[in-house]
């Protein structure tokens, strides 16, 4: 039982981080239809940055964290801006296959650059806090802080978008396009917004990324690959499904891994495929 | 006319294009070409990187005593490494082998890096017959088929750890033991070396685990471990993301272990580790033990600016370095086969210690205790030293 | 007020513009009448910065819009209600109508154009809280309409408000947008309902296959021949 309590615990946490940045991409592709296959770059560049000015001041890695926020917003801002808006004007599918090879062309790039200018190596921040133990379970207060951020960034993403006009525009955008310009949104500003905001939230899982496990500069692509299965599960475009998207993957992969650490990604893959069964537009696809 | 002038100039060209190469061959050497792969990006950069400076800076220090004399010319020959980047991947070797195999310039091939990428570049030297030392790379699929081409410099990975059973043998305190093993042949092969060395030396192992390379959430098996409560944890992984995300998560978690030791401490495990990596006991291929003559060793990684403790590998291309120098001067000559028959049958001496190749192609260099002291990563050898200075958590 | 001088408009190769022209004055009620197909819907897309003509000029208080941004546009007071009406399906009417007080100019009057539009459709105020996506064709029209007008338009474009409404609908569609034109709203209205259009209108356009074809007061136009058999069936 106890044991059950802690894999459901550890899955939980784990799939936590696994939503935050899914939230972001899953952002990004309601807004401008894209699938942002740079985002795990982000979510590295997040992390390096934290780990770079964590190594010449030794600040909390989490205020460094909150301080390079606006630098994450700029640069998703600007990746939108001059890699994206290009392909807006052009047809639908032109626009889907180019967004692809524009978005994997820039994680790649990214990948490199950053390999060549920071190292290849594997980076981690040392910085631990101690866990709370109750009996045979135990919690670790980084991991339940990350959680608090992350439910404390949820609500404040939900009320953004609720009651912002920048947010209700975001939101419009989502719901129509065309409706939204009509009524003088600026759609070309908010998609560029709205990757800044991606990108913030990305670069916020980063942090968390080197603190609890590491990073490296090839690593960005494979998590993009698991972000896409829990938007995919969770519904496209839809925010709590990729919530929960993120937390039924942590889980079965926390359970399954404890039978047989092989299975736990298959498992999770499996699960994916049986709910798009079920459920082809996702769990909370419309 | 016109076609008798044609139909001579055809066989000339076809004369040129036959003696040609041996023509070039007939002319001395101006110098010995070294033609490898290593991973200057992509995963393993990080572990090999820095071995392109070093075999510079080695090729620079034989160079400034004027080379490596090679009898059939009656002279000294200085040395030179042709060297690409491989990006960690196996089609990348292959292809830049390839290539390197159409120079006739290159008399010497040394391997790149991991057992994995080997096996794509030893192929080529297979089939062009040219002679490779290999480098990093121990795993038995090398080994199975055999190719006359290539040696190696390691024992086999099944042996890497055998050094640290004596310590704990001598030293008691602990009786268990568990392995986490990342999902590759190296690792497996590692612990599986290991782990009967340890029950027959009367150790118990009482968790064993292999998980695949990209885990994340390793709280499953740290739930089991606790249960378990083996005095000695051992992580075997060639990527360091799995060691430390392993090793961070453990400490979350409150557990405790007497001993852990880690098949592959580098640089950056114990940066991300910080003052949690204290005390961790890994190895190196290396350990500054007095018998041994390891002047040139410490002068090349000086003058690359890196130690040993920070590249736990630096020891294995020093071993491969020098193999290929003394393999030259025992020939006495840049013949291919004559190198590859030499390269098996020498038995020399490298930094005071034996080298020679198994019948099977194995090397004779294994590894050492150490241990992470005072931020750095420390040699603990010979065993008596060991038994003194090795600490447990 | 708004000036259309010789707009071509190209669907890839397919033309379907040739130098239309037309005009609509302040206070004005111009209809845009034609057949299926015949380019009405282009022609106002093109107007509100949707579609870029190949060629010809369009003028909104004397300045160049044709080369602007739909949003833009929209902020200089040129709202279009569209066919597919392109409300916000998951957002409440409120939040519909709230959108449509977006730019600065007409968030500071928010509170008065809810009046206006709730006075002008009050069965809005009661649904304020539903989800437009659930709304019934009807409301749904209401609600672009209303969205529209918390632009606080100077020139308002309908295309086709009549569409899929029952005919009592249609007659309160019709009394409403001269409600708005009284209160000094320029209209330009594209409808196949060419007898009521003419009607309430000042003047109107007739578009065949890409180009005008006919234009002049309505009250002349419903008695012209070709009108009465081709488009009323008379
Ligand atoms: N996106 C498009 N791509 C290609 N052709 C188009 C496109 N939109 C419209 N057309 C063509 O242009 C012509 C004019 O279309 P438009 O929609 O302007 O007509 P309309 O007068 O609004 O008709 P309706 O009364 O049916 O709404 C039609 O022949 C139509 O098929
Ligand atoms: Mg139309």
């Amino acid at each position: 039982m106890e044991i059950a309590i802690q894999l459901v615990i550890a899955g939980i946490l784990q799939g936590g981080l696994y939503a935050l940045a899914a939230f972001g991409l899953s952002l990004i592709f309601g807004v401008s239809n894209v699938l942002n296959l740079a985002h795990g770059e982000f979510l590295m560049l997040g992390g390096l940055f934290c780990f770079l000015i964590f190594s010449a001041t030794g600040l909390n890695p989490f205020l460094i964290g909150l301080m390079i926020l606006p630098f994450a917003f700029f640069l998703g801002y600007i990746f939108d801006r001059f890699l994206m808006r290009p392909l807006a004007g052009k047809k639908e599918h032109i626009r889907l296959m180019s967004s692809i090879l524009v978005t994997l062309g820039a994680a790649l790039c990214i990948g490199d650059v950053t390999s060549f200018l920071a190292g290849a190596e594997e980076k981690g921040v040392d910085y631990s806090m101690p866990s709370f133990f109750w009996g045979d379970l135990y919690i670790s207060y980084l991991r339940l802080l990350a959680m608090v951020m992350i439910a404390g960034l949820t609500v404040g993403i939900h009320y953004y978008l609720k009651k912002t006009y920048t947010g209700r525009a975001l939101r419009a955008t989502t719901q129509n396009i065309r409706g939204a310009m009509l009524v003088g949104v600026d759609t070309s500003r908010i998609r560029s917004v709205t990757f800044g905001i991606g990108s913030m939230l990305a670069s916020i899982a980063g942090v968390f990324y080197v603190v609890l496990l590491s990073i490296s500069p090839d690593m960005g692509l494979t998590v993009t690959i698991k972000y896409l299965c829990i938007i995919v599960l969770g519904g496209l475009g839809s925010l709590i499904g990729s919530l929960v998207g993120g937390v039924i993957l942590g889980l079965t992969e926390s359970i399954v891994s404890y039978y047989n650490p092989h299975w736990g990604q298959t498992a999770a893959f499996l699960i994916l495929v049986l709910i798009l069964l079920i459920r082809p537009k996702g769990l909370f696809g419309k | 006319m016109k076609r008798k002038m044609s139909v001579f100039c055809l066989v000339f060209l076809m004369a040129v294009a036959i003696i040609g190469p041996d023509l070039t061959w007939a002319e001395d050497p101006k110098e010995i070409k070294i033609g490898a792969t290593i991973a200057l990006s992509g995963r393993f950069k990080g572990i090999v990187g820095t071995f392109k400076t070093l075999g510079n800076e080695w090729a620079g220090l034989i160079n400034e005593r004027g080379g490596i004399y090679v009898k059939e010319y009656g002279k000294k020959l200085p040395i030179k490494f042709e060297i690409y980047d491989d990006a960690s991947k196996p089609e990348n070797a292959r292809k830049y082998y390839e290539k390197m195999a159409t120079d006739p310039s290159i008399s010497f091939f040394m391997g790149p890096f991991s057992s994995f990428i080997s096996n794509a570049a030893t192929t080529v030297a297979g089939k062009h017959k040219i002679p490779m030392q290999m480098v990093c790379a121990n795993d038995a699929v090398l080994f199975e088929k055999p190719n006359y081409w290539r040696v190696g410099v390691l024992v086999p990975a099944e042996d890497e750890w055998e050094r640290l059973v004596p310590i704990y043998k001598k030293k008691g305190g602990v009786k268990t033991f568990a392995t986490i093993t990342m999902d590759t042949l190296h690792n497996k092969g590692a612990i599986k070396g290991f782990e009967e060395d340890l029950k027959k030396n009367g150790f118990e192992v009482v968790y064993s685990v292999v998980a695949p390379p990209p885990t994340k959430n390793f709280a499953p098996m740290i739930i089991k471990l606790r249960k378990a409560k083996p005095d000695v944890v051992c992580i075997e992984a060639l990527s360091p993301a799995f060691t430390i995300g392993f090793l961070k998560q453990m400490r979350e978690a409150g557990y405790k272990p007497k001993e852990i030791i880690v098949g592959h401490v580098t640089k950056h495990v114990i940066d991300a580790l910080g003052p949690y990596a204290e005390n961790i006991t890994g190895l190196a291929y290396y350990y500054d033990g007095d018998t041994q003559d390891h002047k040139d060793f410490l002068e090349i990684l000086r003058r690359s600016g890196f130690t040993w403790g920070e590249y736990m590998e630096s020891g294995i291309r020093f071993w491969a370095y020098t193999r290929i120098k003394q393999a030259i001067e025992k020939a006495g000559t840049l013949d291919r086969k004559k190198i590859m028959d030499t390269l098996w049958n020498m038995k020399t001496k490298i930094m005071g210690l034996d080298s020679f190749v198994t019948p099977e192609g194995y090397g004779a260099l294994g590894a050492w205790p150490c241990q992470v002291q005072g931020g750095k990563f420390v040699s603990i050898w010979p065993l008596d030293k060991a038994v003194k200075l090795h600490n447990y958590r | 007020m708004l000036e259309i001088n010789g707009i071509e408009v190209f669907y890839g190769d397919y033309q379907a513009l040739f130098g239309v022209e037309a005009t609509v004055a302040s206070a004005e009620i111009v209809s845009l009448l034609g057949a299926n197909g015949a380019g009405k819907t282009t022609t106002i897309n093109t107007i509100c910065g949707f579609i870029r003509p190949r060629a010809g000029t369009i003028h909104f208080d004397n300045t160049i819009i044709h080369k602007m941004s739909a949003n833009k546009i929209v902020e200089k007071g040129l709202i279009q209600i569209p066919e597919e009406r392109m409300l916000f399906p998951d957002m409440t009417v409120l939040e519909n109508l709230q959108m449509g007080a977006y730019l600065g100019r007409a968030r500071k009057k928010l509170a008065d154009s809810m009046d206006w539009v709730y006075g002008l459709f009050p069965i809005l105020q009661k649904r304020q809280s539903q989800l437009a996506g659930t709304l019934s064709g009807g409301e749904q029209q209401m609600v672009a309409i209303g969205r529209g007008l918390m632009s606080l338009p100077r020139l308002l474009i309908l295309d086709e408000p009549s569409l899929g409404l029952a005919p009592m609908l249609v007659a309160e569609v019709f009394q409403v947008i001269q409600k708005i034109n009284q209160e000094g709203v320029a209209i330009l209205l594209v409808e196949q309902n060419v007898h009521q259009s003419l009607k309430i209108s000042n003047r109107a356009y007739l578009l065949e296959n890409g180009s005008i074809a006919m234009e002049g007061r309505a009250s002349e136009l419903l008695d012209r021949d070709y009108i009465r058999e081709s488009y009323l069936g008379i």
